[in-house]
């Protein structure tokens, strides 16, 4: 017996380290990426996003805040870290660890959005964040938000077995410096989608023909309200923009005045501005949009001159009252 | 709880150690392995640990009521208890709704109209492995094959064995319950080959399988709708998945078993390389084949009364397999196609005329080898579409379809797109080539991994080159074995 506990031990062990090894020059690998989400990460966590102006939000900032084009217009640097498929708690998380790595940028753009107060459901793309899990803040949120990945904390491997193959590809990508850098849509964290409409709204509409209404979870509220407390609190200013909206998704959400008069309460007694973008004349018109939430890129070259705008008139306001610090 | 799974994978070291280093007389350790099987099976759903439970202490009772009777009649009344009670338990759990539905329909089409009582029980899992064993035990008793057990921690470990109770191998009692009853010693050169075994069974379970059922699911769901080609593919993956599931986890039983002290009857013995639809079968869920023979075939009267008794127990033995799997028209229809391709050989009295490994201490089979071995094949593939479709309407339209397209270059075409659906369909395939390329290499050994190099660097090489494919190329969305079902 002890002959075979020696060797089954000794094997073990030697899978052990192998394993180890294997995990931490994947690992590498992954965080070795310039292009597409696991880039924008890499920026992140290795302090290579310094900005003045921070955008941050769910999909809907990824797609609507063109990073490059606001610097341009404004002269400010800005990069975008929104993500997609993601509620506040995980954008809380993000910014968190931009802020651990980073100075404060002198504005946070936080993208608020109809289902922005709707609970968290889960990871989306939860391959995004297996590299990242040693960062206290996005271990913490994704705990929240998904129990179960301690396991691609802690357990060797476990990742590339969870997320399968395509994960080992992307990180085989990134250590042999593979990626395709040339069609990377993704740029300063903003990624251009030039898409035709979708047709997603129209089986929506078929489907919700009474209409929708959304939830407005407390939790949400508060986090919303701790995520514009954090960014003042490293000394950034704050303000909430709610980005261009299809007006026929904004006709049939039956609790849309709800919602806007809750981010315009949080906005309030916060202290913020809070920037409603969806009565733009063109949110009537559908060329400008992909689907009901997400502009193409005709939809972002008219929405870049309005938040330039905003930025420059508050960041303006802000020079001439120094004493309205955050 | 399921072999493929991280819980497993804590479970079993942790029985390991207490069999093996707390547990020292054979009592402590059967009551181990009692509590652990529990743990196991109610891992699933612990109410079910009851049912387990009634079945066995019944069988128990009625070894020992039988012991005690000496009249033929009052034995065969105690047998007559046990077969009840099982059969009746499997009937009520898992053919209850398909005899009334199947009722139902009948007077209908008679225009009489029936509003059939229906259950709609959950099958337990494994419901259909552990009757049968338990009747292996009852009926040994009732011929005077063994002696019952007294001892009932000893009876109970042999019932509530974890490693194959969910999905056999469907052991006999006369060959497990004395392995049972004896103290237990761990034999390091079985358990480093149980170790092995059980990796070559997750291999084939989460590499093969698993990748093979995601395209398989889609081929099957819309099979009205894809061109012939991508209907065959669907029916040889199928044929890949099949193997690679029930195989795997019989290995990883066996595997387990062995770290315990135990050896469990082989129960596949490379089947896809047999030569002809008998062979196949002596190769393929051995443990269920050799059940039907020992306690049906034989007792019908076996090949003893000229032909037509050996092609009605036949015929009997291979629709009761087929009903066995489950309470369906398709396999009912799966067992009776595999008696009429049975049934030339039988007639011919070639039915054993492939008894031996093929081509043994060959790099290759001869021409004719590999031509049988590749007809057999393509038949086993056409009845596994009967297995695997979800009505007998759907298995003909299937097979129907199947023929379709083959000339078609845009039925090509959506083969290719729907191929490019399925990325994990290339690593998945190579897998299966080196399945099957290494069970060849060791077909006149016990499994894939038996006979390695003798250096111990080139071993732990090819044992972590597996381990590799089953972390990187392995889905490991925990799917539950297809026989769990049964």
């Amino acid at each position: 017996m002890a002959a075979f506990l020696r060797r089954a031990f000794g094997f073990a062990l030697l899978a052990a380290v192998f394993a180890v090894a294997l995990h931490a020059l994947l690992m590498h690998g992954l965080r070795s990426r310039t292009t597409d989400v696991f880039g924008v990460w890499n920026d992140v966590v290795s302090g290579r996003a310094t900005a003045d102006v921070l955008f941050t939000g769910s999909s809907r900032s990824l797609v609507h805040f063109d990073a490059a084009a606001i610097t341009s217009r404004t002269g400010l640097r800005a990069y975008n870290i929104g993500m997609d498929g993601t509620q506040l708690d995980l954008q809380l998380g993000r910014l968190r660890t931009y802020l651990a790595h980073h100075p404060a940028p002198r504005l946070v753009v936080q993208e608020v959005d109809i289902i922005s107060l709707e609970p968290d459901s889960g990871l989306y793309f939860a391959q995004q964040y297996a590299p990242y899990l040693r960062e206290p803040a996005v271990y913490e949120t994704v705990r929240r938000v998904a129990p179960d990945h301690w396991k691609d904390r802690w357990l060797p491997l476990y990742p590339f077995m969870r997320h399968g193959p395509g994960l080992t590809a992307l990180a085989v990508q990134g250590l042999l410096g593979l990626e395709d850098t040339l069609n990377d849509p993704v740029h300063l964290g903003f990624e251009l989608r030039d898409w035709p409409w979708e047709g997603s709204f129209d089986n929506f509409l078929r489907e919700h023909p009474d209409g929708m209404r959304y939830h407005e979870s407390p939790h949400a509220v508060a986090t919303l309200r701790t995520l514009i407390r954090t960014a003042r609190a490293a000394g950034s200013r704050v303000a909430l923009c709610y980005t261009p909206e299809l007006v026929e998704n904004q006709r049939i959400t039956l609790n849309r005045a709800s919602i806007m008069g809750t981010f315009a309460q949080v906005a309030r007694e916060e202290g913020v501005p809070f920037w409603d973008l969806s009565t733009a004349p063109f949110c009537g018109d559908r060329s400008f949009f992909y689907n009901s939430q997400h502009l193409n890129a005709r939809g972002v070259a008219h929405l870049t001159p309005m938040v330039a705008d905003s930025i420059t008139v508050l960041m303006a306001r802000a020079d001439q009252s120094p004493s309205a610090r955050p | 709880m399921l072999f493929n799974s991280l819980t497993f994978a804590l479970f079993l070291p942790v029985v390991f150690a207490l069999y093996w280093g707390v547990f020292r007389s054979v009592t402590g350790r059967n009551l181990l392995l009692i509590v652990a099987g529990c743990v196991f099976y109610g891992w699933w759903d612990w109410r079910f640990l009851l049912l387990l439970a009634a079945t066995s202490m019944t069988d128990y009772g009625v070894a020992l009521a039988m012991d005690r009777t000496t009249g033929r009649i009052a034995r065969k009344r105690w047998l007559a208890v046990s077969l009840v009670g099982n059969l009746g338990t499997l009937g009520i759990f898992k053919y209850h709704d398909f005899f009334a539905t199947s009722l139902a329909d009948a007077l209908s089409r008679a225009g009489i109209g029936y509003d059939p009582l229906l259950l709609h029980v959950v099958l337990p899992v494994g419901i259909s492995f552990y009757t049968f064993q338990a009747l292996s035990y009852t009926i040994d008793v009732y011929r005077g094959r063994i002696g019952p057990v007294r001892d009932l921690p000893t009876y109970l470990a042999f019932i509530a064995f974890f490693p194959q109770l969910c999905a056999g191998p469907i052991e006999r009692a006369s060959h497990m319950l004395p392995q049972f009853a004896r103290q237990r010693v761990l034999n390091t050169a079985l358990a480093t080959d149980g170790l092995r075994q059980m990796l070559w069974g997750l291999f084939k379970k989460v590499v093969v399988a698993d990748n093979c059922a995601t395209l398989v699911d889609r081929i099957f769901t819309d099979s009205d709708h894809l061109p012939g080609p991508l209907l065959a593919l669907g029916a040889i993956l199928f044929a890949l998945q099949i193997y690679g599931d029930f195989s795997g986890y019989s290995d990883i039983a066996i595997g387990c078993a062995r770290l315990f002290g135990f050896e469990l009857m082989r129960n596949f013995a490379f089947p896809y390389f047999s030569r002809d639809i008998a062979e196949f079968w002596r190769r393929w869920h051995i443990s269920l084949s050799t059940w039907f023979r020992d306690y049906v075939y034989i007792p019908l009267g076996g090949s003893r009364g000229g032909t037509w008794m050996s092609v009605r127990n036949t015929f009997a033995i291979f629709l009761l397999s087929g009903f066995w799997h489950g309470a369906n028209w398709t396999f009912l229809a799966w067992g009776f196609l595999n008696a009429v391709y049975f049934l030339p050989l039988l007639l011919g009295r070639r039915n054993r005329a492939h008894l031996g490994t093929v081509a043994p201490g060959r790099l290759l089979p001869s021409l004719g080898d590999a031509m049988r071995i590749a007809a057999t094949f393509t038949l086993t593939c056409l009845a596994w579409v009967f297995f695997r479709a979800e009505d007998l309407g759907h298995a003909f339209r299937y097979l129907g379809r199947m023929a379709d397209g083959w000339s078609r270059a845009g039925a090509w075409q959506r083969c290719l797109a729907v191929l490019g659906d399925h990325y994990l369909l290339a690593p998945a395939m190579a897998c299966a080539v080196l399945l099957f390329a290494v069970e060849w290499v060791q077909r006149e050994h016990a499994h894939g991994l038996e006979r390695l190099p003798a250096q111990r660097p080139l071993r732990w090489a090819i044992y972590l080159g597996v381990l590799a494919a089953v972390v990187f190329a392995g889905d490991h969305g925990e799917q539950q074995f297809i026989y769990f079902q049964f």
